[in-house]
């Protein structure tokens, strides 16, 4: 859906923090090791950390961890956020203190933004599947935070909204943009480093067909195109010099394609995850991550697995792939991986 | 004044029925040490969410959207300044269901952030309770408290519905309180709760800091509710700007002829020759005000402002026309 942004300038607005904050400095303040996501508070939640320690993954390339993943298997199987994956090198993986240098991408699921991994491994301890993620808003949930090579640090919150879909902001593009002549689908423009320019698309060829479906409109092409998620390959036609050529495109997030201004709310939220919409359903969490942070369990206080956290959207929500989906997607991409 | 009457009622039930809610044990603790306790703030946070949930709206004003919060059953709710910029001012409001009234600003306060505004209904709207002494009274809101925001995060969204954060009281003034619930945009205005679901603030900024959530205690809206409630412009900013009177312009020179205002110089650029008033058009009347001299032209001038919708009835070629547009800055 279109959203719409809130009033009042962000920057008008941190610069009168500080005033603000001039005169709440005379007041004593909450120790910061007691605020919500405090060392002292997450003593509270010392059963869910040791979960965490067993079922999280802490993904690596070389010696910097970018991600986390969530052991599905005691042989080693993983599920991991796809698109945190891409251009990574040098992968590894850390389970409790055991590093793996071997990994293995089997499949994907680019709807989800799912990648299944493999380790070889033995005797992990898997997550332990909650019957149902409907929690009712205002439960504590917890998740990975920071890590270090020992320990994993927790982060906690409670369900903050409604379960549901997640439009995008038409998100994949193909990367070319078209003639100013209304209705014209010759290429004016082929936008550097995407999946059109790897595919060798060029300016003047003129596209006639998007995944096997004749286009005779740019809106018929957008309309389509919707369909589909970045990361998926789709197989475009199109015509030179007189020639009917086919193609296979690797289509492209909008926003890694093209430079795109942040909004107001994306300059106050600093971090946030790179793909962070168009889920099939989401559930929504407070939990405060950085983008390097999700892609682990949800545990709700039994220390059971209600979901996947699966981006990190802005300064306040965060989004977890419900327990059923889940599992759901999991069986697809092990049959996959087959 | 109603709405005056009603705080002083409210007042008195509060010593009693309201605060002699249990206050959460786990306030008292310095964090929370058990299973147990995170179970007490949840269940204090779950008890009382639905109910302040209904109260909780959208504002969608000009372009942007905030939040605001229903304390009266004829619809008195309070808000943040910036979010409505100004007094007297129409604006739309949507409640958790999507249901749409039509609502007008009160007063504001424009140095504490602190607005009103009433919903232009009949009906009966679900309301919270508040209070108003919460920095002062020892039994009442210490930083450490835990508490949680509610907010249209972002602007409405009817699938997600409006957001809940949970936080603890990081510092309390007499103007400002802070959390650790998280804030963004299209929140400001919304409800702030203690664990009894009682209203104790209205979200007002952030800093760079996911700590640093600032929001206004009710000790504000009680200082000056009168004015308030009587669509008063309090202070000079920086939360609202004052409209100032007398300063739009509309790029036109006239002369006095028989009948009207003859133009004699047209600035290009500017409202008036923008919207079509071409030099020679002899004006008979703005905003229904005739104009028999230049004097009756510059009073009229003065009641307006920038933004302000301006007719204007004029004579060309023996015609009578209307041209509109809006005041422009000079």
């Amino acid at each position: 859906m279109m959203r719409i942004f809130g009033i009042g300038g962000v920057l008008s607005l941190v610069s009168l923090l500080s005033c603000s904050q001039l005169v709440l400095m005379a007041q004593p303040s909450l120790a910061y090791n007691q605020r919500t996501n405090g060392s002292a508070v997450r003593e509270a939640f010392v059963e869910q950390q040791a979960e965490l320690q067993k079922v999280s993954a802490v993904l690596y390339e070389r010696s910097k961890n970018f991600n986390y993943g969530v052991v599905v298997s005691e042989d080693g199987y993983i599920l991991a956020k796809a698109s945190e994956l891409e251009e990574r090198e040098d992968l590894s993986v850390r389970i409790g203190d055991v590093r793996y240098s071997e990994v293995q991408v089997l499949a994907h699921n680019p709807r989800w933004d799912l990648a299944l991994l493999k380790v070889d491994a033995v005797g992990l301890q898997s997550v332990r599947w909650a019957a149902s993620s409907a929690l009712p808003q205002g439960s504590w949930v917890v998740a990975n935070g920071a890590t270090n090579r020992r320990a994993r640090r927790i982060n906690v919150g409670i369900i903050s909204a409604k379960p549901r879909a997640v439009d995008g902001r038409a998100s994949a593009v193909i990367g070319v943009s078209f003639k100013a002549e209304k209705g014209s689908l010759e290429i004016e423009l082929v936008t550097p480093e995407t999946g059109a320019e790897e595919a060798g698309l060029k300016k003047g060829d003129v596209l006639k067909k998007f995944a096997g479906e004749v286009i005779t409109s740019r809106e018929s092409l957008i309309e389509r195109v919707r369909d589909f998620m970045p990361g998926e390959k789709v197989a475009l036609e199109f015509e030179r010099k007189g020639e009917l050529l086919q193609v296979e495109v690797e289509l492209m997030a909008r926003s890694k394609a093209y430079e795109e201004n942040k909004s107001r709310n994306d300059a106050m939220s600093g971090d946030y995850s790179e793909r962070r919409d168009s889920f099939p359903r989401v559930m929504q969490t407070d939990i405060p991550f950085s983008a390097r942070n999700v892609g682990g369990p949800l545990l709700d206080l039994n220390s059971e697995c209600v979901g996947m956290n699966i981006a990190r959207a802005n300064r306040a929500e965060s989004f977890a792939i419900p327990v059923e989906e889940l599992r759901e997607e999991l069986a697809d991409l092990l049959e996959q991986a087959k | 004044m109603r709405s005056w009457c009603k705080i002083i009622a409210i007042a008195g039930v509060m010593t009693g029925a309201v605060f002699g809610a249990e206050r959460l044990y786990v306030n008292d603790k310095k964090v929370p040490e058990s299973q147990e306790d995170l179970l007490a703030i949840q269940f204090a946070l779950q008890s009382s969410l639905d109910q302040v949930r209904k109260a909780t709206i959208c504002i969608k004003i000009d372009k942007g959207s905030g939040t605001g919060v229903i304390v009266s059953e004829d619809g008195l709710v309070l808000t943040a300044a910036h979010v409505v910029t100004g007094v007297q001012k129409k604006m739309n409001i949507l409640l958790e269901d999507g249901s749409e009234y039509e609502a007008q600003s009160l007063g504001l306060n424009s140095e504490n952030d602190a607005a009103m505004l009433q919903i232009l209904s009949d009906k009966k709207f679900p309301f919270v309770e508040y209070q108003v002494e919460n920095i002062k009274h020892e039994s009442m809101n210490r930083v450490g408290d835990w508490v949680f925001a509610l907010g249209h995060s972002g602007g409405f969204d009817r699938d997600r519905g409006s957001v809940v954060r949970l936080g603890r009281l990081v510092r309390t003034s007499k103007n400002t309180v802070q959390s650790d619930c998280k804030l963004i945009g299209g929140d400001s205005g919304g409800p702030l709760f203690d664990m009894n679901g009682v209203l104790i603030a209205i979200h007002s900024r952030v800093g760079k800091r996911l700590g640093q959530n600032m929001h206004v205690p009710l000790q504000v809206f009680h200082e000056h509710w009168e004015l308030l409630s009587n669509g008063e412009f309090i202070g000079n900013g920086p939360f609202a700007k004052r409209v100032q009177k007398g300063t739009g312009f509309m790029g036109l020179a006239v002369e006095l002829v028989e009948g009207g205002l003859k133009v004699v110089e047209l600035d290009s650029g500017y409202a008036a020759a923008e919207s079509g008033v071409l030099l020679g058009d002899i004006l008979l009347s703005i905003n229904k005000q005739s104009l028999e001299s230049k004097k009756a032209l510059k009073q009229q001038m003065k009641q307006l402002a920038i933004g302000d919708k301006v007719d204007l009835e004029l004579l060309r070629d023996g015609e009578r026309l209307r041209v509109s547009f809006n005041f422009d800055r000079r």
